[in-house]
């Protein structure tokens, strides 16, 4: 298996630098969306781009139900990069869901990473007594369903039962072809995994630092969740974005550069 | 933030709703239609977020898919996404978009087409998909407890058959002899169709692992010979091989694939009369091995040869009436045969026989 991590994760290296700048991309996209971050870094930086299993250009074919069912599965997929290409000292900048995969990630494999970078993190995106995620369950319901509706007209969508995730290479080569978006039934599974999940007693086993950047206005991760993941997260810094939304990295590449560049200068004074 | 030139009337009034966003999300525009359709006025809609169209799972999919797409490929196409009206209700809505750059910077401009029926009809294909799954799921398990049940006293029944027929507890007289070995032949035949209907539940419940190997096409054929020489025997049919030796290899699962054959061999024997030849043929062209088992039996008319690979159908023929089984083999050999890159195919003239075979892919 280890040999083929490279392509089962489309993992994509460039860069002039020594240091390892690892880039995870959130639940819907793939690598792409890192286009508009990743040159600023270039110069300075060793510069990873990946697909998780099931989005963008990965091997679908590598897709388990059950290794994917939680969000270890998907940290183990970057366990397996940095075991894989054997990168140490790594700067690991996440969006969104990738925030919390990559501290499942970091708290298994602590010495190779060196900082977090959180591009609106949230640890549970359910409402839960005092804790304000943003969504009811009823809301993640309607967002599957809301999946299935656009996935309605997928050659793969409405047939037989009998097709079963393990093995369809003729699927595998046709989603390959479209742009931004998996197998319905991997991106289904990633949305429940992604919006069910409650990571919040796993902030505190985080040792390595981390910068938590929080967005103004993000539909997706609120205002209180950055603070909270700041809060329990033992070596994090709480950044306030101006950026609005939940792409920061996409609306407001400059700023969030800035902010990231800062940190790490910081960081390297220090 | 500066408010747009007025629209142009043609927009503003067509017969779809019209957004245009900034990338912070921003309505910088909306058309009548639009307005009307939500139940808002335009100055309720324009300099708000988009998020106050969207449902809470809208805003998600517009800022996890939507925004993504637009911003990257800078299009989208037949997007489903539900606003929300003044009344808090949701409208189905199909949006296509495009990224437009203007002075102000990148604008989102969507175009918005209610599709309420179309919705409904939509929401009652994937409940129907999802009882159907439900269904199959339900069979699956179902076929696969009820096998397990019947084969555990069967068992019994056979042991208990052949303890008798080894005589320890005593000598049977040629007429018990007889009927016990009867009763032994039903159980081994029993036995062999509940194996059946495991593997068949097993393959669409939890699928026995394949391990594909390359494979020499001479050692399959002469396998498959050895085979079914046997079985012709019994049933007095001939068994010839045509041409006599193979060279070449396949990849697949040797197991799978005497299976496979072994099923395909056995029908042919069944269904050819007495004294008739079933002749196993094999070719390589291109990337494909094909492998032949050809009867000489009454042939499957035109219109059943399409179904002869669903599960528990049986050809309607005097012949296959008077033949035994479950009709789950053609349905498990063509899992098979699929699962490992290839496939079965079948020709058939009526009076003169069929020809099934097996493609596999080159190794």
């Amino acid at each position: 298996m280890a040999t083929d991590v490279r392509q089962r994760n489309n993992v994509r290296v460039g860069g002039k630098g020594t240091q390892p700048m690892l880039f995870a991309h959130g639940f819907g996209c793939d690598q792409n969306m890192w286009r508009w971050m990743t040159p600023a870094f270039e110069d300075d930086y060793q510069i990873v781009l990946f697909d998780y299993v099931g989005s963008g250009k990965s091997d679908l074919s590598a897709y388990d139900r059950r290794r994917y069912a939680s969000l270890d599965g998907y940290a183990q997929d970057i366990v397996d990069i940095v075991r894989e290409l054997d990168l140490r000292d790594v700067i690991l900048v996440a969006h969104s869901v990738s925030s919390m995969i990559g501290i499942l990630a970091a708290i298994q494999e602590p010495d190779r990473f060196a900082q977090l970078i959180l591009i609106g993190p949230s640890p549970s995106y359910l409402n839960d007594a005092d804790y304000r995620g943003g969504f009811e369950r009823a809301d993640i319901e309607g967002l599957l369903d809301l999946m299935d509706k656009n996935y309605i007209g997928w050659a793969n969508f409405l047939t037989p039962v009998i097709m079963k995730n393990e093995d369809r290479p003729e699927l595998t080569r046709e989603l390959h072809e479209s742009f931004c978006s998996t197998d319905p039934v991997i991106a289904r599974q990633f949305a429940e995994v992604t919006f069910l999940s409650d990571n919040r007693s796993d902030l505190p086993r985080l040792t390595v630092p981390a910068l938590v950047l929080q967005c103004t206005e993000d539909a997706i991760a609120p205002q209180g969740v950055g603070e909270y993941v700041a809060d329990r997260v033992p070596n994090a810094t709480f950044r306030q974005l101006g950026a609005i939304g939940h792409c920061p990295h996409m609306s407001h590449p400059e700023e969030t550069i800035a902010a990231i560049r800062e940190h790490l200068a910081g960081v390297k004074a220090a | 933030m500066p408010r747009l030139a007025p629209l142009d009337p043609i927009l503003d009034g067509a017969a779809c709703g019209y957004l245009s966003i900034d990338e912070t999300g921003t309505v910088r525009a909306a058309n009548t239609t639009l307005a009307e359709l939500i139940g808002r006025p335009r100055a309720q809609i324009e300099q708000h977020h988009i998020d106050t169209l969207l449902s809470p799972a809208g805003r998600i999919f517009y800022t996890t898919h939507l925004f993504p797409l637009l911003r990257l490929h800078r299009r989208a196409e037949e997007v489903y996404l539900p606003l929300r009206n003044a009344s808090d209700e949701e409208i189905p809505v199909l949006v296509n978009g495009v990224a437009r750059a203007a002075d102000e910077g990148t604008l989102h401009d969507l175009i918005v087409v209610p599709v309420r029926q179309r919705n409904e009809l939509e929401s009652e294909l994937i409940a129907a998909r999802e009882v159907a799954q439900q269904a199959a799921a339900a069979k699956d398990r179902f076929l696969s407890i009820v096998s397990h049940e019947l084969r555990t006293p069967l068992g019994a029944a056979r042991g208990y058959a052949e303890l008798l027929l080894r005589e320890r507890n005593g000598t049977l007289t040629d007429g018990q002899r007889q009927y016990v070995q009867r009763i032994l032949n039903a159980t081994v035949y029993q036995a062999s169709l509940i194996e059946d209907i495991l593997d068949y539940a097993g393959q669409h419940g939890q699928r026995r692992t394949l391990e594909i190997e390359t494979l020499e096409l001479e050692d399959v054929m002469e396998r498959a010979e050895t085979l079914l020489a046997v079985r012709a025997g019994e049933e007095q049919r001939a068994l010839r091989r045509e041409p006599r030796s193979a060279s070449g290899t396949l990849r697949g699962d040797p197991r799978a694939i005497q299976q496979i054959l072994l099923n395909l061999g056995t029908n042919a024997i069944k269904f050819s009369p007495p004294d008739a030849e079933v002749l196993l043929t094999s070719d390589v062209s291109g990337e494909v091995v094909r492998i032949g088992v050809r009867d000489t039996g009454t042939g499957i008319p035109d219109d059943q040869l399409d179904r002869i690979f669903e599960p528990f159908v049986r050809v309607d023929s005097s012949a296959a009436a008077s033949a035994k089984g479950l009709g789950l083999g053609l349905a498990i050999s063509r899992d098979l045969a699929r699962s490992m890159g290839g496939d079965i195919t079948v020709e058939s003239t009526l009076g003169e026989g069929s020809l099934f075979t097996l493609e596999l892919p080159v190794g």
